[in-house]
């Protein structure tokens, strides 16, 4: 209660060597006041129509979801379109999207940060958070999609008076659990961290008793001292090299579900790198569109810029470009190989009954990034969200293709079948986006939707 | 010395009880309070347990039962009139199996799908639980008097009484029978077969002046030409044929001969699939190449021939079949006596010149044999003629009383709608029917039969082979036998099985001379199940070649143009009378994969031009009948005919069988004096399309070495791994796992496996595999832990089959097992893969990652709520609840029971000892199972066989069963 709102001209310590030639990151020639009240005022204000519009569709298709998927598990998973041959589908293909999602947050804040990417500033926050709602998104899929739901906690190695039973540490399935959770909870406290001195902030200014509360307590106590900010640094530069390589483990594990099976089309060492650049790839673009919608909506658009979004562009044709070309590993290894199952898994996706799945993956994901090049293209917003969304729906067929196409016709001709998703995976599905934006828009009623100490380092404001 | 051993055993025991007891320590007063609260606590909460059933156990426990082992006995199949011997396995009272007598002399061993699903229907709760009054439930009493009196007032009158039934092949029940008949002036006994072979006995009665059908030997031939028969398949006693035309083509054991098998037919049957030539010929064409091969045989062996083949030149044949047939009669004739030739046609004319093709090939006498003493055809079977004129004498209100036993002519008599009004004017009729089937629908009176594993019976399946039926449960509901109906009725209140036993004494008995009472001889064949008769004359009628000429020249003259249909009989469905078992109707078909439907195959090029695709609904009609049914495009088919399965289409065949699929049986004729399974029709495309419930979609192999086969040619040569190079043992990242004392394995001979889908029944039946539904066969969730991979060679035209039966591969390096987050999948020492029931949590990534697809998945909770269909269920094996995973476990309950037996016995577990269900009842012996750490064991040098192979070897699961690459007896350019 003692400190006052002061921390607002203690930024030395971030200050840059920017030079004045370049662009400024933040528009508009803000001040450090600006800068809080802009984005505590989000918080402050009561919501606005579009704001209630978009919570209330969020939450109805999240109920949907929520409704199918007690069906699902009180009936059983023939509720879905799986088979004897196809045992996953949409499920798995749901998680592995999210989990892919998931990625861009943590590589803009830890990644970044590192590589000393001041832009990275006014995304972070909502990065991380999507990140965080992802992973939540994610990590439904597995539990739902277990025959007896009600016994997940039997993935877990938990000590148990069942004598000798003990988890399966061969199961990658087991080893998806480990990163995944310790992804999350990193990713938890780092996002958190970071949060501690805007929530100071919001804690001083708000007067609503319950809010006032509640950033109290989470702002840990945060008085903005010289030695409370070093030890924050120190803090936030540590974890933000611990969460560096989970960004690279996360999705390489979850590759190992595939790479180390015997499924041609599966069985691949390409996956572990193929895999985390497509999650970066998917969570870029994730951001971007979120970060569209996020400026028109909260009115952010001073903060970020055209700029920003360009930048991201990059990234995800850098991304993007990975990706097209272990596309073209994979089709090249399946012939080089010349094992006739992979030969005809790369046969089978191209031409077979799924094609058009893999062609509107290609398409999504190899053709349209490229169009990034142009820096028409990344600057003009309608574009780059047309063109982030359509990556996003080639990423999701890409686990499509893996997951179906890998096991829809396997080893013996006598088994393949073909997959088609019921109603109920799809409201499932669309449940899980339902959950991801009813949380992120709550994220941006609840918590500074930018973080306010490390944008004011980087304004213009501050290089005077 | 055995008691000193049992001694040591038991001091060992005392030594080790001693040790484990408590340490005696004195008693403190604290510990005794403390042990006078616990015992308090415990009394109290064990006594706040919900209240326990009680179970009553036996006051007089019967002698040979004991709770939780399983009794067997010998007994009869009454699944079809082929009557294989069975032995009933019975478990706390209940006969829960069916599995084949290894000492029967015709089955050997072998059941068909059939005889396992038998189990289904005794404790079908849909049967009739009491006799009817028209529809209304009533008592035996009440019946008998209604009956006797209207009997009465029959005798009487002298009015004409019949009892139809399907063919009986109890000789003491067609006794009875007849003695009932003789209290009426006028009384007959009519034999129907919905499907029938009157055509075989009735060419016999032609050139034999017998009307005997022959005896079969398949193993003694070394060539069979068969015309559309399909003696593995449904017709005939398929078991016994499969048998020897198994043993006649094994080439296990350092054989090199074989049977060689041709195959000239329309649609494409189970027979024709397993064929080593098999030629696609129109109906028409048929009969031509059959005239032709008469010809050319009488050519070459230098006989008189009749003047109407003599002269025989076909002009449809093209240039490759005429070759072909001459290549073939010139096989026949190097073959005398060694050869059979078979016809499937109900048509005399057809059978009369394949009697004369046997006649010259010198197979009577040989390969197949006419026994006119004591055949049960020869004594009381009927032709087709005889039930045509019972409706016609029903229709004009001569019958006064008709009894039906086994037959539902209402569904599947060709004229139903003349039937119906034919039965209308009988006054009086009875059925003994066990459902309210189409028939007994419309009967007066309904006296419900038992199920033949309720009730005694015997048979007579072959001359000199009787086999006893004996009751393994009491009946379940009220139900009589119909044999102690008609002896009632007949004035006689004895029981059935006493009848049975004085005709055994006063028939049988004398026939044999081992025995010198009668008691030990009854004991023996109830023991066996069986009775073979010493003593048979076999007389060798004269061949009258007259009757040829006469046929050859009818067969010249029928000149049938456009589409023919013909109707067949599937081996699950047969002619239809087991409709309601869903056993059956979700058994896929083993040649289009096709369950809960029938549909009209049509081959490739007569859908290219018709336009029709799979599923596509088309009118079939010509004057007698019109029906809409889905298309199967099955390869192999012939262009100018469809063919479609009889046995569908039943209105009133319960929950499950009734509105499955469409009834053919209106386009039956009747002509030439038999019912005729080919007809002409027009065809007509629908704008309606329905999914076919199969569970294979995909047909060919495309190149992919799954299924071996090589020819005799190439195998006699030693050239048996052309093109497949054995890799060097590929490594391993895992440790090998450590084996006990057993190592588990098994061998599937592909050339003995005819694709009778005999072991997927038995496997249903023992292990308590659930029945989906047709919807769900149609997402292709099918439970079956064993199923049999079909695959099409060559082309559309010269089509080649070939079956894979695949089960759980139980392999060292198992791909499932190490993905299994929860290890609910794990190895045993005995190299068992494991399934865990109650710890699967159901991520199914094991069946994901198996490479063979053969884990099933419990979608649903699959219903066990029917308490009667419950008591069918294998106790020894688990049900599975809705979210686990499922799949083959080499029967690992049968396992442990010989385990268990060895040790009691102190002995070392025998060879062959175990026998998992598939293999038990397979009619080929194409399955052995046995252990590979005994290096003497059948399946241990098998597995040293040149033909062994793995498949999927290079994926190096080393999978615990191996096949042996199939055979086909062909020149190499056919291949």
């Amino acid at each position: 209660m003692s400190v006052a709102l002061k921390h607002e001209g203690e930024h030395e310590a971030h200050h840059q060597e920017l030079s004045p030639l370049r662009r400024p990151l933040i528009e508009g020639r803000k001040t450090y006041g600006d800068v809080t009240t802009d984005i505590c005022s989000l918080m402050e204000r009561k919501p606005g129509g579009l704001w209630w519009a978009a919570f209330i569709t969020s939450l109805t298709i999240f109920l949907a979801g929520a409704i199918a998927t007690t069906y699902t598990v009180t009936t059983g998973i023939g509720t879905w379109g799986l088979n004897k041959t196809v045992g996953w589908a949409f499920d798995i293909t749901n998680f592995v999207f999210w989990i892919g999602i998931g990625h861009a947050g943590t590589f803009i804040s830890a990644i970044l940060f590192l590589f000393n990417q001041k832009w990275r500033t006014s995304v972070n926050r909502s990065a991380e958070a999507m990140t965080l709602i992802a992973v939540m998104c994610a990590g439904i899929f597995p539990i739902i999609h277990m025959g007896r739901p009600w016994l997940f906690y039997w993935v877990l190695p938990y000590p148990n008076q069942r004598g000798s039973l003990w988890v399966n540490f061969r199961s990658p399935l087991l080893w998806d659990f480990f990163a995944i959770s310790t992804y999350f909870i990193i990713s938890a406290v780092f996002w958190y961290l970071g949060l501690v001195p805007d929530l100071a902030t919001a804690r001083d200014r708000i007067r609503s008793k319950w809010r006032h509360a509640l950033y109290r307590v989470m702002s840990l106590g945060w008085n903005g001292s010289n030695r409370t900010w070093s030890r924050y640094e120190t803090v936030y530069l540590i974890l933000a090299a611990l969460a560096t390589p989970l960004v690279l483990s996360v999705h390489s594990i979850v590759s190992f579900d595939f790479a180390t099976s015997v499924i041609p089309g599966w069985h691949s060492t390409i996956f572990p790198p193929y895999f985390v650049a497509g999650a970066v790839f998917s969570g870029f673009a994730m951001v971007m569109t979120l970060m569209i919608l996020v400026r028109k909506l909260m009115k952010l658009e001073a903060y970020i810029t055209p700029q920003h979004l360009e930048n991201m562009c990059k990234v995800t044709l850098l991304t993007g470009s990975i990706v097209t070309v272990a596309y073209l590993t994979e089709a090249f290894i399946g012939f080089y190989s010349g094992n006739p199952n992979e030969m005809f898994v790369i046969i089978n996706r191209a031409m077979g009954p799924y094609s058009w799945a893999y062609w509107t993956m290609v398409t999504c994901n190899a053709i349209v990034p490229q169009f990034f090049w142009f820096k028409k293209a990344r600057t003009s917003i309608p574009m780059i969200f047309v063109l982030s969304i359509l990556i996003n729906v080639g990423m999701w067929f890409e686990r499509f293709v893996i997951i179906v196409t890998s096991l829809h016709r396997d080893f013996l001709p006598s088994s393949w079948a073909m997959y088609t998703p019921t109603v109920t995976e799809i409201v499932i599905m669309l449940g899980s986006f339902g959950l991801f934006f009813t949380l992120f828009l709550l994220f941006l009623r609840i918590f500074p939707v930018i973080s306010m100490n490390e944008v004011k380092g980087v304004l213009h404001y501050a290089r005077d | 010395m055995n008691g000193e051993k049992l001694w040591k055993i038991i001091q060992h025991q005392d030594a080790d009880d001693n040790r484990r007891e408590m340490p005696r320590a004195a008693l403190s007063r604290r510990t005794f309070i403390e042990l006078i609260g616990f015992s308090a606590a415990s009394l109290i909460l064990s006594s706040c347990r919900p209240p326990q059933q009680k179970i009553i156990p036996f006051v007089h426990q019967p002698v040979e039962m004991t709770p939780g082992l399983a009794n067997w006995y010998a007994s009869t199949c009454g699944g079809c009139s082929s009557a294989c011997g069975a032995l009933v396995k019975v478990r706390d009272g209940r006969p829960i199996k069916l599995e084949g007598n290894p000492e029967h002399p015709l089955s050997n061993g072998g059941l068909c799908a059939i005889a396992h699903a038998m189990v289904f229907n005794l404790y079908d709760s849909e049967r009739l639980r009491q006799p009817l009054v028209g529809s209304k439930p009533s008592t035996w009493n009440e019946v008998d008097a209604q009956i006797t009196g209207k009997l009465d007032a029959i005798k009487k009158s002298g009015g004409k009484v019949r009892v139809l039934t399907s063919t009986i092949v109890s000789p003491t029940s067609r006794e009875i029978i007849a003695r009932f008949l003789s209290q009426f002036a006028d009384g007959r006994h009519i034999i129907y077969e919905a499907v029938s072979n009157a055509a075989i006995r009735q060419s016999h009665l032609r050139t034999h002046k017998t009307a005997t059908s022959p005896v079969y030997n398949f193993e003694k031939a070394k060539l069979v030409i068969s015309f559309g028969a399909d003696f593995l398949g449904a017709q005939g006693s398929s078991v016994q044929s499969a048998k020897e035309y198994a043993r006649a083509r094994n080439l296990r054991d350092e054989s090199r001969e074989m049977l060689r098998h041709v195959q000239f037919e329309s649609r494409m049957s189970l027979t024709g699939s397993n064929a080593d030539a098999r030629y696609r010929v129109s109906p028409q064409e048929e009969i031509d190449a059959l005239l032709l091969l008469a010809r050319l045989v009488a050519e070459k062996k230098g006989s008189a021939a009749p003047a109407a083949i003599q002269s025989f030149d076909p002009p449809r044949l093209g240039a490759r079949l005429r070759e072909a047939i001459a290549a073939i009669a010139g096989e026949i004739v190097k073959h005398t006596g060694k050869s059979i030739i078979l016809s499937g046609s109900n048509d005399s004319d057809v059978q009369a010149v394949v009697n004369f093709i046997n006649h010259l090939a010198g197979n009577y006498g040989n390969t197949l044999h006419l026994d006119i003493t004591s055949s049960p055809e020869g004594s009381g079977q009927s032709g087709d003629a005889e039930m045509v004129r019972l409706v016609e004498e029903m229709k004009q209100g001569q019958i006064a009383a008709l009894l039906i036993f086994s037959a539902n002519p209402v569904y599947d008599y060709f004229n139903r709608d003349e039937l119906t009004s034919a039965l209308a004017r009988v006054p009086l009729k009875i059925s003994f029917n066990s459902h309210t089937d189409e028939t007994t629908a419309l009967a007066d009176f309904t006296c419900p039969h038992p199920h033949f594993l309720e009730t005694w019976d015997d048979a007579q399946p072959s001359p000199r082979v009787f086999s006893l039926n004996q009751p393994t449960i009491a009946p379940l509901f009220e139900t009589r036998p119909y044999q102690e109906s008609l002896l009632l009725w007949s004035g006689e209140r004895r029981a059935y099985y006493d009848v049975l036993r004085d005709n055994w004494k006063a028939r049988l008995f004398p026939l044999q001379k081992k025995w010198a009472t009668f008691d030990e001889f009854w004991d023996q064949s109830l023991h066996d199940g069986v009775f073979v008769a010493e003593t048979v004359t076999t007389v060798e009628p004269a061949f009258i070649v007259d009757e040829v000429g006469r046929a050859a020249e009818a067969l010249k003259s029928r000149n049938a143009e456009g589409l023919s249909l013909i109707l067949y009989e599937k081996i699950s469905m047969r002619d239809g009378r087991h409709a309601s078992n869903p056993w059956l109707q979700e058994m896929p078909d083993p040649i289009t994969k096709v369950t809960w439907d029938n549909y009209a195959t049509v081959s490739p090029g007569l859908a290219r031009e018709l336009q029709l695709e799979e599923g596509r609904v088309i009118r079939l009609s010509n004057a007698s009948a019109s029906i809409e049914i889905p298309v199967f495009i099955q390869p192999g088919q012939d262009d100018s005919s469809v063919a479609v399965a009889l046995g569908y289409g039943r209105t009133k065949a319960g929950r499950g069988g009734s509105a499955v699929g469409v009834n053919v049986y209106p386009f039956v004729r009747f002509e030439n004096g038999t019912f005729q399974y080919t007809s002409g029709v027009r065809i007509e495309k629908t704008a309606n399309k329905i999914e076919l419930a199969m569970t294979q979609r995909h047909a060919t192999l495309d190149g992919r070495p799954i299924v071996r086969e090589i020819t005799l040619a190439d195998y006699i040569e030693g050239r048996i791994d052309e093109g497949q190079s054995h890799t060097s043992e590929p490594r391993s990242i895992w440790k090998d796992h450590p084996y006990g004392d057993h190592k588990w394995a098994m061998v599937v001979d592909l050339n003995s496996c005819i694709g009778c889908s005999a072991c997927l029944l038995s496997c249903q039946a023992e292990n308590n595999v659930p029945v989906v539904g047709r919807e769900e066969v149609l997402r292709q969730r099918e439970m079956h832990w064993i199923r049999l991979d079909r695959y099409y060679k060559g082309d559309d035209e010269n089509t080649a089959v070939v079956y894979q039966p695949v089960m759980c591969f139980q392999c060292d390096n198992a791909s499932c097992e190490s993905v299994c987050p929860v290890l609910a999948t794990v190895h045993s020492s005995e190299g068992l893969n494991m399934q865990v029931y109650n710890r699967c949590v159901g991520t199914r990534y094991c069946a994901n990652n198996c490479a063979y697809k053969v884990r099933r998945f419990n979608w649903f909770e699959y219903p066990h709520t029917d308490p009667t269909a419950n008591l069918a269920l294998n106790p020894d094996v688990t049900v599975r609840t809705r979210g686990v995973m499922e799949k083959c476990t080499f029967c690992i309950q049968r396992i442990e029971e010989v385990k268990i037996l060895a040790r009691n016995e102190g002995r070392e577990i025998r060879d062959k000892e175990i026998q998992t269900a598939c293999q038990q009842s397979c009619p080929t012996q194409a399955i052995f199972f046995g252990d590979m750490a005994d290096a003497e064991s059948r399946v241990n040098k098998l597995k040293h066989d040149e033909r062994d192979y793995i498949l999927l070897e290079e994926l190096n699961l080393r999978p615990q069963i191996s096949y042996l690459a199939k055979v086909r007896n062909s020149p190499r350019e056919e291949a």
